[in-house]
């Protein structure tokens, strides 16, 4: 890129769940995670696009409802408008709910920023017998509106064009005419020198929103609260949101046409998954389906890389000649990094689940379904998307539960969220599960995900009562309509996942295997250095019935949790280069009871290194990263010793 | 009558918006405004929350929030 080349920024602005993170990879092929429910961008995110030769720089702010509001994500929106306004704002609106997504739009067109409107969802729309007419409402409101589909990229380059055409268009503010009384301390704040954008927004807020405010211009806007409180019962963001939807009701009622408030189809999905009793077991019974599935059909193809990594094990060994760099790559890395690719199936199907449940708009109906229970444990309804996240990786699930303001809310998501059972723990799961419960390993693995949330509820539980609250946070959640999942998205979010697991076997889990092998391969005579630190740390995991090898198993998921499938491949060596030979063997050297309680302790153990920083960063302390580290081996340690006790007398 | 007296099968007209500023401006933002239909959509296993139809959208609040909202029924 040359130093003259122009270079424009364009901020993406919306409500949440407006599609506006799938247009943001559309326009700058970038994969930002989405999904059917609010709140999935909490900070701004950041891409770039060439078009005509132009740097076109993109920013995806997070989805706010409003600007006038003081909640983490709207300040993020607000600040960042006022401070570094943008050469231009790509307003994506829904085109199902167009008068509250245009209320937004009015308060970006009465600052007077240059705005380009992207409707979306207007597919939904006509299916149920709405309209809009883009041309009319372009005109009513004096900016460029277009439609466009955040599922198909055929009108991208049409977009950009439009876009780059209204850079440095001048752009007049949109005056909207309040309650005279409204406008009477709109006047009243103008003649102490703030814009009327600037007095509107501060009055909406009820004396927030606009920071830059003067000792004078606060008196003034006192006095002039204090009057309309006096005159009126309703809140000024009430009447001034009654100017905004008279407003927005004029225009609409020259653009668009009435549509029916929900399709029978939506109707009755909602009736059964919502049903007051039907719900909860629609709910469970779901999650068993997902892991039952997860299992099964994950162990198919899982065969067929299981028998490429030993054919391709037996084709080195049988090329090389006999050497000590042959065993390395044949016994550390072939069989460690192999014993590791060939859980990809199970993790791709988890996440293909999960997308399948967020992308549909179920997962904000099992957040009204647990929001009870939720509440009950000192969580906040908005704990449930970190804790969902969880089930992928923990690092980003605690970075999202920024969005929960309230600071012991906050607190307690973050701790539990190792709980959840992250996707690199899986691995471990479907092998101990396929080796001792082959019958029953879709339900084994429905039961640990399960034991995980019910130690972090109860965990949760005991965390709020130790912690003192500051104040409640409101819940209120949109529900979000029913949408069949978008194949692009799907794929993309899948694909996502499916590398990331790669990436982390190309590094992490690589070198893990071959340290493991190292350790395991020296001294050349007596006792390896890996035995040798098994047997001696062993002891403490003989209650379990654990061998050495687990024990190694085990601290080498410190790293990261994948390493310990790894490892138990590299440890039990078997001349069967294949599945089937460690299953073997490790069928032969543990007990069921063992292997249950070896899943248990993987479940519940310490977080990986990666989470523990993300812990400390988040919380702003090591204490916390402590207590996380000393509660998951406490927990792990007494909650396997328990289900091996009782398994030894049930099995 | 407040929200969370309204039964299912009900229908309903927001009449006023009591409660904190915070939860005002926040029912605002989300476009639930004074004079708009209202009805009860779903009610959790143990009553609290509930989802209402509001307008145009389906809400989820729970009674606390619920209870600031003064509605009147509609025959």
């Amino acid at each position: 890129m040359s130093d003259n080349q122009p270079s424009y920024t364009i901020a993406l602005i919306g409500n949440p769940n407006c599609g506006k993170t799938s247009l943001f990879n559309q326009l700058t092929g970038a994969r930002q995670r989405t999904g059917n429910m609010a709140g999935v961008t909490v900070t701004s995110r950041e891409g770039h696009k060439e078009w005509r030769g132009i740097d076109v720089h993109f920013i995806d702010l997070p989805g706010i409802y409003s600007l006038a509001n003081s909640r983490v994500e709207e300040m993020v929106a607000r600040d960042y408008l006022i401070e570094t306004p943008p050469d231009l704002i790509l307003n994506v609106v829904d085109g199902n709910n167009l008068a509250r997504n245009l209320a937004l739009t009015t308060q970006v067109l009465e600052q007077g920023l240059p705005v380009v409107i992207a409707i979306n969802m207007l597919d939904e729309l006509e299916k149920q017998g709405g309209s809009i007419d883009l041309v009319e409402l372009g005109l009513g409101l004096a900016k460029p509106v277009m439609a466009s589909d955040g599922r198909s990229n055929g009108h991208i380059s049409e977009l950009m064009d439009l876009l780059l055409d209204n850079i440095d268009q001048p752009s007049e503010p949109l005056v909207i005419t309040y309650e005279p009384h409204v406008e009477e301390a709109i006047c009243s704040l103008e003649a102490v020198g703030l814009a009327r954008w600037q007095a509107i927004r501060w009055l909406e807020s009820g004396g927030e929103g606009v920071a830059l405010i003067n000792d004078e211009q606060r008196k003034v806007g006192q006095q002039a609260l204090a009057l309309l409180s006096s005159r009126h019962d309703e809140s000024l963001a009430e009447l001034i949101a009654e100017g905004r939807y008279g407003y927005i009701h004029g225009l609409l009622h020259k653009s668009s046409s009435e549509h029916q408030d929900q399709s029978a189809a939506d109707h009755w999905l909602d009736r059964l998954t919502l049903n007051r009793w039907l719900g909860v077991p629609i709910f469970v019974f779901l999650l068993w389906v997902m892991f039952e599935a997860t299992f099964t059909l994950g162990s198919y193809p899982a065969d067929w890389i299981d028998a490429g990594v030993s054919w391709i094990g037996q084709q080195v060994g049988a090329v090389m000649p006999p050497s000590l760099l042959k065993n390395l790559i044949v016994e550390g890395l072939i069989a460690g990094v192999g014993g590791v690719l060939v859980f990809l199936p199970n993790v791709v199907l988890l996440f293909f689940f999960i997308a399948l449940l967020e992308q549909s708009g179920y997962m904000a109906r099992a957040a009204f379904l647990t929001d009870n229970l939720m509440s009950k444990v000192g969580l906040h309804g908005k704990a449930f998307v970190p804790l969902v996240m969880g089930f992928g990786c923990n690092v980003p699930a605690i970075m999202s539960a920024r969005t929960i303001e309230e600071p012991r809310a906050r607190l307690i998501t973050i701790l539990i969220n190792p709980f959840m059972s992250c996707s690199a723990r899986l691995p471990v799961y479907v092998l101990l599960a396929g080796i001792f419960f082959a019958d029953h390993a879709g339900t084994v693995l429905f039961g640990l995900y399960m034991l995980g949330i019910l130690v972090a509820f109860t965990i949760a539980a005991l965390l709020a009562r130790t912690i003192t609250s500051h104040h409640d946070e409101t819940f209120i959640m949109e529900l979000p309509p029913w949408r069949f999942p978008s194949g692009r998205s799907m794929l993309l979010h899948v694909w996502d996942k499916a590398s990331d697991f790669l990436r982390k076997i190309g590094g992490v889990i690589l070198v893990g295997s071959i340290l493991i092998w190292l350790l395991q391969s020296f001294p050349m005579e007596g006792m390896s250095w890996l035995e040798q630190l098994g047997r001696f740390v062993a002891p403490l995991f003989a209650p379990m019935g654990f061998g050495w090898q687990e024990t190694v198993a085990l601290l080498s998921g410190f790293i990261a949790k994948e390493v310990i499938a790894a490892s138990l491949v590299v440890v039990y060596q078997t001349d069967m280069n294949d599945m089937a030979g460690l299953q073997a063997a490790l069928g032969a050297a543990l007990a069921p009871a063992s292997g249950l309680a070896l899943m248990v302790f993987t479940l519940l153990y310490m977080p990986c290194l990666a989470t523990i920083a993300t812990i400390r960063r988040e919380t702003g302390s090591w204490r916390w990263a402590g207590v996380s580290i000393l509660m998951g081996l406490v927990l792990a340690w007494t909650g396997s010793w328990l289900v091996y006790t009782l398994a030894t007398l049930w099995l | 009558m407040t929200l969370i007296e309204l039964k299912s099968r009900q229908q309903a007209r927001i009449k006023t918006i009591a409660g904190p500023e915070a939860l005002r401006q926040r029912l605002v933002a989300l476009g639930v405004l004074k004079g708009l239909k209202v009805s009860v959509a779903a009610t959790s296993l143990l009553g609290n929350p509930r989802v209402y139809s509001i307008g145009k959208q389906q809400i989820c609040l729970r009674s606390k929030e619920a209870s600031h909202i003064e509605v009147e029924l509609q025959r």
